[in-house]
């Protein structure tokens, strides 16, 4: 008995049907070249496994891994439909004593220690004082007002996270720091500072900070964050 | 979360992947985080409760065919492969690349990617015939029958020099 190639190969990659795999197994017996020929096919199937699977042994580079990493760290909720969904027991854990009171606390207490190093009035670092309000100066505030997520490089002193409108119709971006990361919200042309901790080259800094940033600003949007094009337009517009 | 966690989980797989369509580390890696990138960006478009692997294999193998075809780079996607243009063309390291190619490196290389692809996606990554063919987007008979070239070519190739 003959069978066609679709079918040997068939055989081989496990995709015959029972009967057909048992008719092909009782002529192998008695037809050594067929034998030969599947064997060959099952030698291949092996020899490229055994080529490329130590690929999948390797360890991953780290820029991938980070890529991943790095996007679970920002995306808060990714889909809106989906934070919409969780409202409710959002709702329900604010009521109590939830996670935004915690990092709300979390980061008054932090805004001691960040405010003692900067010492306020001076108005050469970030943070400065108006009217009893703490607002962004220097080159935090020349990151807020003109910098767009999008097009940030490696080098800036503070990047921008998300950007997006709070429940009290501002809006607000969260930023990442060496010695500063927190939320501001645009309000009489400033950048005022709604939640602030210490950033990754301070002592007090935290791993879970940026997802603590990312909780807060979570908890305070109306909206879902606005994508790159949003973004320009909004600059464009003054942040209102 | 769970949607980066189940893609660094198949980070390992996506590698090698993106090693047997590009045969060539940094290549496969660039790959990698384009795909990453894309779907990350895209994410919104898997629906959950179907495979992630297929649709992140074939987000990469897209994108491939992309950059193959955007920087015109030689690439057997006809199957009239004429090996002695290959040799003669005026790409000098990739010369030296092949030279240094293993054996079945050098045997995958002279497939056209339509059946490397079929090969490598049934053979190595274990797909079902099923699954590879809606992976590709072309029928189960299509699928099989560059299946059988690419193993005739590949037996060809490796036969002489094992």
């Amino acid at each position: 008995m003959t069978f066609d190639e679709e079918t040997i190969i068939a055989y081989v990659d496990g995709e015959c049907d029972a009967v057909t795999a048992r008719r092909i197994e009782k002529a192998m017996a008695s037809d050594s070249i067929l034998a030969d020929r599947i064997a060959r096919e099952q030698a291949l199937r092996s020899r490229l496994a055994a080529h490329y699977d130590p690929v999948a042994q390797e360890p991953v580079p780290d820029r991938l891994s980070a890529l991943l990493t790095a996007s679970m760290e920002s995306n808060v909720d990714s889909s809106f439909a989906d934070r919409k969904a969780d409202e409710e027991q959002k709702k329900a854990t604010r009521r109590g004593f939830g996670i935004a009171q915690w990092g709300a606390m979390a980061a008054t207490l932090a805004l001691g220690i960040v405010v003692g190093q900067f010492g306020l009035g001076q108005n050469e670092g970030p943070i400065a004082q108006q009217d009893g309000r703490l607002i962004a100066s220097g080159a935090l505030e020349t990151v807020l007002e003109k910098q767009l997520a999008s097009v940030q490089s490696d080098d800036s002193r503070y990047r921008i996270g998300l950007t997006f409108r709070s429940q009290s119709d501002q809006i607000c971006r969260s930023f990442d720091g060496e010695s500063l990361a927190g939320i501001a919200c645009k309000a009489n042309d400033q950048w005022r500072l709604e939640t602030m901790i210490p950033g990754k080259a301070t002592s007090d800094y935290r791993q879970a900070a940026s997802s603590e940033i990312n909780a807060l600003a979570a908890a305070m949007m109306a909206d879902a964050p606005v994508d790159a094009a949003g973004e320009r337009e909004l600059m464009e517009n003054g942040w209102k | 979360m769970a949607f980066e966690q189940d893609l660094l989980e198949l980070l390992p797989r996506l590698r090698r992947f993106a090693r047997s369509l590009t045969r060539n580390i940094d290549d496969a890696d660039d790959l990698c985080q384009m795909a990453l990138e894309r779907a990350l960006l895209k994410r919104d478009q898997w629906q959950a409760g179907t495979r992630l692997d297929s649709w992140m294999y074939r987000i990469t193998r897209n994108i491939w065919i992309d950059t193959v075809r955007a920087a015109g780079r030689r690439e057997n996607v006809a199957n009239d492969d004429d090996a002695m243009q290959n040799v003669a063309g005026d790409d000098h390291q990739r010369m030296e690349e092949r030279m240094q190619l293993s054996d079945v490196d050098r045997a995958m290389d002279q497939l056209p990617l339509e059946q490397r692809e079929a090969i490598v996606l049934v053979l190595v990554e274990g797909f079902a015939y099923k699954e590879a063919a809606a992976l590709l987007d072309i029928p189960i008979g299509t699928l099989t029958s560059r299946l059988v070239r690419g193993r005739e070519a590949l037996q060809r190739e490796l036969g002489e020099a094992a």
